[in-house]
């Protein structure tokens, strides 16, 4: 298809693949999300482990804890070349598991992604884990002893080095770093390709390791809950005491409405319009007053051509922190008011939270959302924080169709994005 | 020096058991054509279409890179396997003259068996 051909430059989701700890596929999430089903259970994080913490959204059917890639086992339904994972992390091998469901999704097969018109946009924090494993060999035996695949394996940027190759993507080809937001910011610059028209098709990956070396360290900044229960994230509730650690990989397939159309294929939803700003507050901490993400939101109406009446439901980013939910709270009554909100659910409650790949796992929660017509509950609920009271927030989840969702995301450094997704 | 077969039954956990029981063999018998089955076995191992023959009976003069398909990064991940399980160190300028079968076979004994 030639790209001059293209005149409908709106952007659909065609295609979905999850690795996630509330289901290794669509169906299987769609089922936990109306059953707010928790994917959460016990973790062995170390053989000794005195961070008491005790609970992560455990990535199920998938072993990638050995420490090479030789070890790692996945589910017999895929098949993931070997020579293509010497060079991958723990989450790379999430990450081709969803992406081959979304291409299948999508009606597509892996080379309709290896033309000029099709570009791949990722998200990951690296693999602290595996960058361990190295740095332990080159200690030990010197620079020149060491795995030529300790580099690639684990930087930032691993994901889209590995997945670059692996599916020869000819467009662009990137990453995104801004901590939690970044899957979110992968989302929104792929809608910037497709609606400038430099790409017709864009494949979004986020993903990350789920280890010790990952989620471990969030203890020390005393961010990560002590609770060992599955109801251990509580977005917006007063005993909330931290979130939970997750990783696994979700993938989208976006496209052109006009090459959607003429592929007939179905969409999931039309990624409508987004914002972004950040707090210029603080490294680390949420603005008090949710400053960056009120902007944030406000720049995504704008783009999307909406009134906030018209957003029926927002996924939120709480993550189930003190600070955290507060100021997302505050942002949207800064936005919204204080009465008669959309509905308001952190899926954060059931999924844990999945770091880099958050944006993308939510976003594609909005997909099903709006395909299969339902209104995600807040999941674990019971005493909601005086603060966050003037949201509206479902305690199950609700048979209501929304037409316009809002997706929100904040990483560190203050940097906030929000996506708006609407029925196609 | 080569590790005890433990040890690199530990280090190749993951890697066909017939590479682990040609290095046991190896070590027990210092016999050069275990040490074939170790190395390419490994190669075999990490290339995305290994030949339908073992690596080990193809003709010295088989091109690494044009005849089985043998990249750099591949040949560099099978040196690094080598080296930590017989702890030798292969200088770059050496590696420049592995080009095919029958180089990677004889360097690999002098350097090991020596």
């Amino acid at each position: 298809m030639l790209m001059s051909a293209v005149r409908d430059h709106a952007v659909v989701i065609t295609g979905l693949g999850l690795i996630s700890s509330i289901g290794n596929s669509s169906s299987a999430v769609l089922e936990s999300l109306i059953n707010l089903r928790s994917g959460v259970e016990t973790m062995q994080w170390l053989a000794v482990n005195k961070s008491g913490i005790s609970v992560a959204g455990t990535i199920k059917d998938f072993d990638v804890s050995g420490k090479t890639w030789a070890q790692w086992k996945y589910p017999d339904n895929y098949r993931i070349r070997r020579d293509a994972m010497r060079g991958m992390a723990p989450h790379g091998v999430y990450a081709v598991c969803a992406a081959l469901q979304a291409i299948n999704d999508a009606s597509l097969t892996e080379e309709d992604l290896s033309n000029e018109f099709t570009g791949l946009h990722c998200a990951s924090a690296g693999s602290p884990f595996l960058m361990r494993q190295h740095l332990n060999q080159l200690y030990e035996f010197g620079a020149q002893r060491g795995s030529p695949m300790g580099i690639v394996s684990t930087i930032s940027g691993t994901l889209n080095f590995n997945l670059g190759a692996y599916f020869r993507i000819k467009g662009s080809n990137l990453g995104f770093v801004s901590a939690c937001a970044s899957s979110s910011h992968a989302l929104a610059y792929a809608c910037e390709e497709i609606r400038s028209g430099r790409q017709l098709r864009m494949l979004v990956i986020g993903a990350e390791d789920l280890n010790a070396e990952s989620i471990l360290p969030f203890a020390a900044m005393r961010v990560l809950s002590l609770n060992s229960s599955s109801s251990a994230s509580r977005p917006f509730d007063s005993h909330r005491d931290g979130f939970v650690g997750t990783g696994g990989a979700a993938a989208l397939i976006l496209e052109s409405a006009d090459l959607a159309r003429q592929r007939g294929v179905h969409a999931y939803a039309q990624l409508q319009g987004w914002g972004q700003a950040s707090d210029g507050f603080s490294i680390a901490g949420s603005h008090e007053e949710g400053e960056g993400l009120a902007r944030a939101m406000t720049r995504a109406l704008k783009d999307a051509a909406l009134a906030h009446e018209e957003i029926q439901y927002i996924n939120a980013h709480a993550t189930s922190t003190q600070v955290g939910d507060v100021s997302e709270a505050k942002a949207i009554a800064r936005v919204f008011g204080t009465h008669n909100t959309p509905w308001v659910s952190s899926t954060k409650a059931i999924t844990g939270h999945a770091l880099s790949m958050a944006g993308a796992l939510e976003s594609a929660i909005c997909c099903l959302a709006i395909k299969h017509g339902f209104i995600p509950g807040q999941a674990h609920l019971e005493n909601v924080d005086p603060q966050c009271a003037h949201l509206r927030l479902p305690t199950r989840s609700l048979h209501v169709a929304p037409k316009h969702i809002m997706s929100n995301s904040s990483g560190f450094g203050g940097s906030n994005v929000s996506l708006i997704f609407s029925s196609p | 020096m080569a590790i005890a077969p433990e040890i690199a039954a530990e280090k190749l956990d993951g890697y066909p058991v017939e590479i682990i029981e040609a290095y046991r063999k190896f070590y027990q018998s210092e016999d050069p054509r275990h040490l074939d089955d170790v190395l390419f076995g490994l190669l075999m191992f990490l290339l995305a279409e290994p030949p339908v023959v073992h690596l080990s009976t193809l003709p010295d003069t088989a091109k690494l890179r044009e005849d089985v398909g043998v990249d750099s990064i591949t040949i560099t991940e099978v040196i690094f396997l080598v080296e930590d399980l017989f702890e030798i160190t292969v200088p770059n300028e050496d590696l420049e003259h592995i080009t095919t079968i029958g180089d990677l076979r004889s360097y690999m004994r002098t350097k090991i068996c020596s």
